[in-house]
């Protein structure tokens, strides 16, 4: 016979009101058989189906009144005292579920605002799917001061753009007050076209189209013109006058530009003429909104050849630009949505903290663990007392309550328990938000935490959490047969037995891999800080922008000289760990070879000073003038060009300006360890007026023998006494190389602090877990004890079961952490052996902490005397 | 008795149960609508105008017995009752007095 189509009629008897149900599907089922045999049966099912649609009308669907009184509020109400009853009879374990999840809950919620915030970067700007960064090779921050000007003229897509300088500590003067700021941008005219903000005060037409103006940020504004209008205000920036033409909204905190202020591009050639091959500008172009950014990347290529390729041509000896492509060179321009530069190209973050995506992805997945971690002990707890509630579910069941009711009995229970830890947690959190905030680097306030999505989610995923850590148990325990439970047969399952013991190993391999990860984090930071700089690195003392002393420089430095722990000093436009700029040079030999090494000017005695020793050759001599010709590279320039020997070697920057190699330094580091030693090559700086010292601030480096402190207040008296506008700064090379491992120290100490959590939560668990295990065994050992067993035995009959745990935890959770540590350490070029020793510790940590939870509960109870426990039978 | 508005499809299936003489359910009513006036309306429209005329008490209904065929679903059978038959009467007087003021020539026939 004929059947109309099941989901169907399903479906129609789920909304349908019961008392048109049986009359609806009565006509319904005898239009069925009459067009079967009319129009066959496919045709029938489809007006059956299409029937039952129509049918779907307000007049037949289930009202309120329609629903079985199953969950009434008479219920409900019960289901909430019994719920409490139980929670408060069994406090001990209600405390260390709320107070597990609470901490579960805690991490995610705080990973949870940072990770939002992570990938809201950039996201506020207006039109940010339209605002580019122009790079170069997809990785060059930096492009020519012609690029934006040219692009806007050549391509129709491109609706404004601009370019700009920064960030840069600017040396600023109001009203004769000198002082440090960072944050200092110089930017076009059109800097707020493409970054557009709200504009407090002045004008935004005017803001950067007056020569020498300079626009301030709301706070700026308080910190240095307090209670003044400062609209008309002139303030010095770098020497030159500045007057302030508009008061913009800070930068919101996830943006990848901090600017404090931007003042105007200056009218010199290398800002308005420039040169192709120069890359002085950061560039940055807003596209039409019909524009497609695609294609327009796919004209960078002829743009590239048009302008570009005959200096660069030039330069490298090749024929044509072609030629120089087909020689395995590469040279474009790439637009980069500006909302991508935080995540996906870090090295681009003007100012503001770069990110890194597998952080990001890191400490999601920490986080989640964690919470599994409480959602575990959960279900274990639930289950193990699963066995002190059956004859409580069996006397229920036979008072004639429905498997139903008692699921929803369960769940309640555990949805009261994740819904006082999420008011428990979004408390911890809120008390523990300036911690959290200097832990991660950012600067949340309490009312961004509050934010309705934030709350709505909360409450989603505690909902979802106290289901999932509920259910388990919940359907288990319904699910038991009356009669056993009351004749007392009930026992744990072996099925339960195995699942939780399954669940605790997994707690403490996750445990493991996140303390043995945390110690391999420490150990490195530890190796790269203590590795061999090549350099006597606590010994040098930097002195920043001595060119502000340059009118009188011999007798500043002769008095620097003078202080009688000084051992020597060296001017330089560089100093290790405080980054340096590439520049090109080509071999002279039959086929010429191009090398960008790392470049600096230096003094004759930056050798002595550094403690740099030579393989080869000489270091400069101040004795001969035409040292200025010579150059002094390292070890990894031989290297990379492919030379034995280096001595009597000549490179070439072009239009026939040669330098002659005299010497070879042995490699000493002069930047992170994250990457090997790079090529270096030195040029010699005979005096203070070198124009290169002036441009990337001249320092000087001191070698001091002893009394630090007191070398740096006699520096310190010297520098008041010969400059003026120009605040005393100053660095020890060893801090500044500590400094450079600020990222892997904040990752290193959130990841502690999140380990640490994790291994909190479980022995949270391990302790209720254990404390109910030797409840249940009460009598099993007084028998033992009876039959002569030792405390001791006793003690490390209960210890062993769950060590055998960890055991198995281990040997799954070491491969684990190896091979994360592996991954990690290969971001380090000077990176830390893995000794599979070291895997052993927190192994150790584990076990011992594990047998201190059990181990004082457990021996508490082997001492109890068997009478009192037996007499009760 | 308030003023009573009967709709254009409502009025025919009040009539069309009148005419089928306490044997009126769903789907007869249906087909009966088909055979008499050639419209093709859905099942759920009938079940619709049936229970809006018994809400407005123009038609009363009682369960019939089961059966093997419908799938053992009994049938709700439909009759007009009183005060049915007098709206029937109503509409059927006004539709007469308005005819007759409607001049012949309209018809355009002659």
């Amino acid at each position: 016979m004929n059947q109309p189509p099941k989901i169907f009629l399903r479906f129609l008897e789920w909304y349908c009101k019961p008392r048109a149900l049986e009359v609806i599907e009565g006509d319904l089922y005898e239009l069925f058989e009459g067009r079967c045999e009319k129009l066959g049966t496919r045709k029938a099912r489809l007006f059956f189906a299409w029937d039952v649609i129509r049918f779907l009308r307000w007049r037949y669907v289930k009202g309120l009144d329609d629903i079985p009184a199953l969950i009434s509020l008479a219920m409900i109400r019960n289901y909430f005292k019994i719920a409490i009853r139980n929670l408060l009879r069994y406090k001990f374990f209600s405390f260390i579920n709320i107070m597990g999840l609470s901490v579960g809950v805690v991490c995610c919620l705080a990973i949870m605002v940072f990770v939002k915030d992570e990938v809201s970067y950039d996201q506020f700007l207006p039109d940010h799917e339209r605002v580019f960064r122009v790079s170069l090779n997809e990785r060059g921050t930096n492009t020519p001061a012609l690029l934006v000007y040219q692009m806007r003229q050549d391509f129709p897509e491109v609706e404004t753009g601009t370019r700009l300088y920064g960030p840069f500590d600017a040396t600023v003067n109001i009203d004769s007050h000198v002082f440090k700021q960072g944050g200092a941008f110089i930017g076009d005219s059109t800097f707020f076209e493409v970054f557009q903000t709200k504009f407090l005060a002045g004008s935004e037409e005017y803001a950067l189209k007056k020569p020498n103006s300079v626009v301030i940020t709301k706070s700026f504004a308080l910190n240095h013109f307090k209670g003044k209008d400062p609209i008309g205000q002139v303030m010095k920036v770098d020497g030159e006058n500045h007057t302030v033409t508009a008061v913009v909204v800070d930068c919101p905190g996830n943006s990848h530009m901090q600017y404090e202020f931007v003042v105007d591009i200056p009218s010199e050639s290398w800002a308005t003429k420039g040169n192709w091959t120069a890359n002085n500008f950061i560039s940055y172009l807003k596209l039409r909104s019909d524009a497609n950014s695609d294609l327009l990347q796919s004209k960078f290529q002829a743009f590239v050849e048009k302008y570009v390729g005959p200096g660069l041509v030039k330069f490298t000896g090749h024929s044509s630009f072609e030629e120089y492509l087909a020689d395995g060179y590469k040279f474009n321009y790439h637009l980069i949505p500006v909302a991508d530069i935080h995540l996906e190209h870090p090295r681009m973050s003007l100012g503001g903290t770069p990110g890194s995506k597998n952080n990001v992805y890191i400490f999601s997945i920490v986080a989640f663990f964690i919470l599994l971690i409480a959602c575990i002990n959960f279900i274990n707890l639930s289950t193990s007392r699963s066995a002190l509630r059956s004859k409580e579910v069996g006397i229920r069941k036979v008072l004639g309550s429905l498997k139903k009711q008692l699921v929803f009995q369960f769940l309640t229970e555990s949805l009261i328990i994740s819904g006082v830890s999420l008011i428990i947690a979004l408390g911890i959190l809120l008390l523990i938000l300036p911690g959290f905030n200097e832990l991660a680097g950012k600067s949340f306030s309490i009312l961004e935490v509050l934010q309705v999505e934030n709350i709505l989610i909360l409450i989603a995923a505690g909902i979802v959490t106290g289901l999932i850590a509920g259910s388990y148990p919940a359907f288990y325990l319904s699910s038991i047969k009356p009669i056993k439970a009351l004749k007392g047969v009930f026992k744990d399952q072996s099925g339960s037995n195995f699942l939780k013991k399954g669940l605790m190993t997994f707690q403490f391999s996750i445990s493991i891999v996140l303390l043995a990860f945390t110690l391999i984090i420490y150990l490195q930071l530890k190796h790269i800080t203590k590795a061999e700089l090549g350099i006597a690195a606590d010994q040098t003392l930097v002195v920043k922008n001595v060119v502000a002393a340059e009118k009188s420089f011999s007798a500043f430095e002769n008095s620097i000289r003078k202080i009688p722990e000084v051992e020597s000093t060296v001017i330089s436009n560089h100093y290790p760990s405080g980054g340096a700029s590439d520049w090109s040079y080509t071999t002279v030999e039959d086929v010429s070879k191009k090398i960008g090494p790392y470049h600096a000017f230096v003094g004759a005695e930056f050798q002595e000073v550094l403690g740099l020793s030579l393989v080869e050759g000489r270091f400069f001599e101040k004795s001969r003038a035409l040292d200025t010709t010579t150059v002094v590279v390292n070890e990894a320039f031989l290297e990379e060009v492919g030379w034995e020997t280096g001595v009597g070697k000549v490179l070439s920057r072009g239009n026939g300006k040669n330098f002659k190699i005299i010497g070879v330094l042995k490699d000493y580091r002069f930047g992170s360890m994250r990457s090997d030693i790079q090529s270096m090559l030195l040029r010699y700086a005979p005096s203070i007026s070198q124009p290169e010292l002036h441009y990337g601030g001249g320092h000087m480096l001191i070698r001091v023998s002893k009394n630090y402190d007191e070398v740096i207040r006699s520096v310190k008296s010297e520098w008041v006494r010969f400059v003026e506008e120009e605040p005393f700064e100053y660095v020890f090379l060893d801090e500044s190389f500590n400094r450079l491992y600020g990222a892997e120290r904040k990752f290193g100490k959130l990841f502690l602090v999140f380990s640490v959590l994790a291994i909190f939560v479980a022995c949270l668990g391990l302790l209720a877990l254990a404390s109910f295990t030797l409840q249940r065994r009460l009598k099993e050992i007084a028998i033992r004890k009876v039959f002569g067993a030792s405390e001791y035995q006793l003690s490390g009959l209960i210890i062993n079961s769950f060590t055998k745990l960890i055991g198995i935890g281990a040997l799954i959770g070491i491969p684990l952490a190896y091979y994360m540590s592996d991954k990690w350490l290969e971001n380090f070029a000077e990176r830390l052996t893995l000794n599979p020793i070291l895997f052993l510790f927190p192994i150790i940590a584990v076990l011992l902490l594990s047998w201190i939870t059990v181990g004082f509960q457990s021996f508490k109870t082997a001492r109890t005397n068997p009478a009192k426990v037996l007499k009760d039978e | 008795m308030g003023r009573l508005t009967l709709g254009e499809f409502e009025e025919l299936v009040l009539l069309i149960v009148a005419v089928l003489n306490d044997n009126a359910y769903g789907v007869n009513v249906m087909e009966e609508i088909l055979k008499q006036t050639g419209r093709k309306v859905n099942i759920s429209a009938v079940h619709t105008a049936l229970d809006r005329l018994e809400n407005k008490s123009l038609l009363s209904s009682h369960l019939g017995g089961a059966t093997k065929t419908r799938g053992g679903r009994r049938k709700r059978f439909f009759t007009v009752t009183k005060v049915g038959l007098e709206v029937i009467q109503e509409t059927r007087l006004m539709r007469d007095k308005l005819y007759g003021q409607i001049s012949s020539l309209r018809f355009g026939t002659v």
